[in-house]
């Protein structure tokens, strides 16, 4: 009988389940950003950044991802930039 | 010198102003030069007229109709008497007199209406199909449903009392027949199962609607 | 100053008419002057729920396209003196309506009515947008199931990003016997989850079934549904009640097997 109901039911309960699948779900809907905010943070990080180094703006890469920060803490969202800075800019401005 | 016949025009009338001295055959000659001359002017319509300046009698009245027929193209669809709120009493004497004509016309429809689903007439309408719960029919004439009537009708909506509505299994959420409105009883769904399909009229009498077997008497009461 | 509330969920079918029709109902037997708005423009349904089908004259947009006055298109309910019920259009589409419209209208109503409370749509359209246009405060209904609770998370955001910040919540159609045998997630899961207060729990009753048939609100009845939402009215008027025990009174086999289980 035990095993029977092993076979069926995992020792997760499905309400354990279904609970879990919606904190990731949800997480990931709440980290949405609208295409229009994206872009308005990207140009807004160009100009910040531009003012200190020449930054090579068409190879600009901007997301939001998950990532694991370390063992206990699980995921959060991360805000993930890359920005290559322009060839033959070799020294900050003051 | 005072003209013998004055034609004055209002929005939807006209007020012909008669000389009171002139002889009656005179006057008929003048009235018929006036409006002959004046065809162009008045154009092709329709109006409501009344006298002024005055007395004619009944005979009198539809003489002078016919002579204004025979001179130009103004069609007079009606007389009113000539009291302070003339404007009023023309433009009502008018659209009756129209409402009249549109519900004694009608056309037909055929299909189902469902809900959200209205169906808009200026005469009398002819629905072959059923009319759901939520689905409206408007009609200034009347209404006659070769099917299931369910949901609303608003019969003689311009305000014509004599207006009426006909299905052949009347079970209506609500009728609204010129003014006055009747919705269906209050009653626990349980109970609207027994609702057995038979041929209904539904009229208005004394600010009531009622809703009857369609037999003979009845029939025999149909205004048109 | 009346206050209005909005009765919003995101997912279709949790119970959004139901619990509009008797909390309004629950308010008016409370005393308090009340009116109901469907802003479900197309889709009317609060007008069956309530049984006012058969008295509808005018609608929302006749009120907000002038044809009437809002006197004329409110329809007083069969039970209770000051229980109105504003219906939808059922022949026009959302866009008959604006958000300032509706705000215009809720603070014309406020001066007049304790509550006035908008059954909102399904979704996040326009027709949301309208319902919650002119709300001081709003009440996100969703029952224990996935798909509810995530969509409910969407609708919470969007109150925010609206500026409604007074939220709370209504987790519907709970059984506590599932809940029990961790089959279905309790209404503290539901709380964890979405992360805002609670202000009411109702189970999931045959009851609400056979009082939606008659058109009769069940709220202030005996059976467990109506008794839940008795509370949550209270709560709503500002109220501290306790939670009710919605443990089922055990049927005759259950209990009789519950005998044979010892």
């Amino acid at each position: 009988m035990g095993l029977f109901s092993n076979f069926f039911r995992s020792s997760e309960s499905s309400s354990d389940v279904a609970k879990r699948r919606l904190k990731v779900a949800i997480t990931s809907d709440r980290a949405v950003c609208s295409p229009e905010l994206m872009e308005q943070m990207k140009n807004d990080i160009i100009q910040v950044i531009s003012k200190y180094v020449d930054i090579d703006t068409e190879g600009l890469d901007i997301k939001v991802t998950k990532t694991e920060l370390d063992e206990t803490s699980g995921t959060v969202n991360a805000l993930l930039a890359n920005i290559p800075i322009k060839e033959g800019s070799r020294n900050f401005r003051k | 010198m005072k003209e013998s016949v004055v034609i004055k025009g209002t929005k939807s009338g006209i007020i012909l102003v008669l000389d009171d001295k002139l002889p009656y055959e005179q006057l008929k000659e003048a009235v018929a030069d006036k409006f002959h001359s004046s065809d162009e002017f008045l154009g092709n319509v329709s109006k409501a007229i009344s006298f002024q300046g005055r007395e004619l009698t009944d005979e009198q009245q539809e003489e002078i109709i016919s002579i204004i027929h025979e001179n130009c193209h103004l069609n007079i669809v009606c007389i009113t008497i000539d009291d302070p709120e003339k404007e009023a009493d023309f433009s009502r004497a008018i659209e009756n007199k129209y409402a009249v004509q549109d519900a004694n016309t009608g056309q037909f429809f055929k299909g189902t209406l469902r809900s959200g689903q209205v169906l808009d007439v200026e005469t009398s309408i002819i629905v072959i199909g059923d009319v759901k719960v939520g689905a409206k029919v408007v009609s200034k004439g009347n209404v006659i449903i070769l099917g299931t009537l369910e949901g609303t009708v608003y019969a003689g909506s311009t305000g014509n009392t004599n207006a009426f509505v006909i299905a052949l299994d009347m079970n209506p959420m609500q009728i609204k027949i010129a003014d006055v409105i009747a919705r269906a009883p209050d009653k626990p769904a349980r109970l609207k199962k027994r609702h057995k399909p038979e041929t209904k009229i539904a009229f208005l009498e004394d600010e009531n609607i009622y809703i009857e077997p369609l037999d003979k008497d009845v029939m025999n009461d149909i205004k048109l | 100053m009346g206050e209005v509330i909005v009765v919003t969920s995101g997912k279709g079918g949790v119970g959004k008419t139901t619990t509009t029709a008797n909390l309004g109902t629950g308010l008016a037997m409370e005393g308090k002057k009340v009116v109901l708005i469907d802003t479900d423009i197309g889709l009317r349904n609060l007008d069956v729920v309530m049984g006012l089908e058969n008295r509808i004259v005018y609608n929302l947009v006749d009120v907000i396209e002038n044809n009437c006055r809002i006197k004329q298109a409110l329809i007083k309910d069969k039970r209770h003196q000051n229980l109105f019920l504003l219906p939808s259009a059922q022949t026009k589409d959302k866009t008959a309506v604006s958000p300032e419209q509706m705000k215009k209208l809720a603070d014309e109503l406020r001066n007049e009515y304790d509550y006035i409370i908008m059954d909102c749509p399904a979704g996040i359209e326009q027709g949301f947008q309208n319902a919650i246009a002119g709300a001081d405060r709003a009440l996100v209904v969703t029952t224990p199931e996935v798909s509810a609770v995530r969509d409910a998370d969407r609708i919470i955001g969007l109150l925010e990003a609206n500026e409604i910040t007074k939220t709370h919540l209504i987790v519907n159609r709970l059984r506590s016997d599932m809940v029990k045998e961790g089959n279905m997630m309790s209404s503290d899961d539901v709380v964890d989850i979405l992360g805002i207060d609670l202000i009411g729990i109702v189970p999931d009753d045959e009851h609400i079934i056979t009082s939606t048939n008659n058109g009769e609100p069940l709220v202030g009845s005996d059976c467990l549904a109506g008794q839940a939402y008795m509370n949550i009215c209270k709560r709503v008027m500002g109220e501290d009640v306790p939670y009710l025990n919605l443990d089922v009174k055990e049927g005759f086999f259950q209990k009789l097997s519950a005998i044979f289980k010892k």
